[in-house]
């Protein structure tokens, strides 16, 4: 009896896999790629030797940022978060209201930030910097 | 359907940036009002939380930012700044940046920050 002898088959690597890894792989771009955007907030900054502007005290705010990272509009404490809505009032009452942002030099830089956009979100155009502490 | 996931994957694979390492690493702080920056076109100061600065990825001692810029925007006038400072770091570091920033006559910084939503 012959017995049929079946051929033994070249060993061969699945690639079935491939594509599976293929697909996780392009997840992971897609959405790295998306997350690598850089943002910022856009500050403008006075030429050297630029003439100062006097203000007049009804035109001008100050917020104070302590080094504790508490904020005091004008004196008096404000929530961060409260910020833009408290510009925002007197933003619209007083249009070319000039901020004066004051900040501690032991302030963290974060607390500077967080003020600035609520600043910005508010609608403030002119800004004052200066480092220093309420008298 | 691999043939196109392989195309796919190339794709993001090329367009994506990757990013030498970094001479200072920072935490960013966050921030809603934030704009889209291209990063190609920016000169990117980087200040750590105990005021170790780069200019470009390349440790300087801070002093040397407003030559440094001077130079640079000397050979090309349209680059822009972004400073990438970390949440840490205090304001006094921060303002000593920006005021050689001011010196090298610098019109307009980006204050890079992380995206946050709206309260």
């Amino acid at each position: 009896m012959k017995i049929a002898r079946r051929r033994s088959s070249a060993p061969s690597i699945s690639l079935v896999s491939t594509s599976d890894v293929a697909f996780l792989l392009l997840i992971f771009f897609l959405s790295t790629s998306a997350l690598s955007v850089d943002r910022g907030l856009l500050l403008d900054l006075p030429r050297p030797g630029e003439p100062l502007t006097i203000l007049h005290p009804e035109r001008l705010v100050t917020i104070d940022v302590g080094a504790d990272a508490i904020v005091r509009v004008d004196g008096s404490e404000v929530p961060v978060s409260r910020v833009r809505s408290n510009l925002a009032e007197r933003i619209e009452r007083t249009p070319g209201l000039v901020v004066r942002l004051r900040i501690s030099p032991e302030a963290p830089y974060a607390a500077f930030v967080a003020v600035l956009d609520q600043v910005k979100l508010a609608g403030a155009r002119q800004l004052s910097l200066e480092t220093g502490t309420a008298a | 359907m691999a043939d196109i996931a392989m195309l796919l994957l190339i794709f993001f694979m090329s367009t994506s940036i990757i990013r030498s390492r970094e001479a200072v690493s920072v935490r960013l702080p966050g921030a809603t009002a934030g704009e889209k920056i291209r990063p190609e076109e920016m000169i990117r100061i980087t200040v750590g939380p105990a005021g170790a600065v780069a200019f470009n990825d390349a440790r300087i001692p801070i002093r040397r930012v407003g030559a440094l810029l001077a130079e640079k925007l000397t050979a090309q006038p349209s680059l822009g700044i972004s400073l990438h400072a970390d949440a840490r770091t205090p304001y006094a570091i921060v303002a000593t940046v920006i005021e050689q920033l001011g010196e090298a006559r610098v019109a307009r910084v980006t204050l890079a920050t992380t995206r946050r939503s709206a309260p």
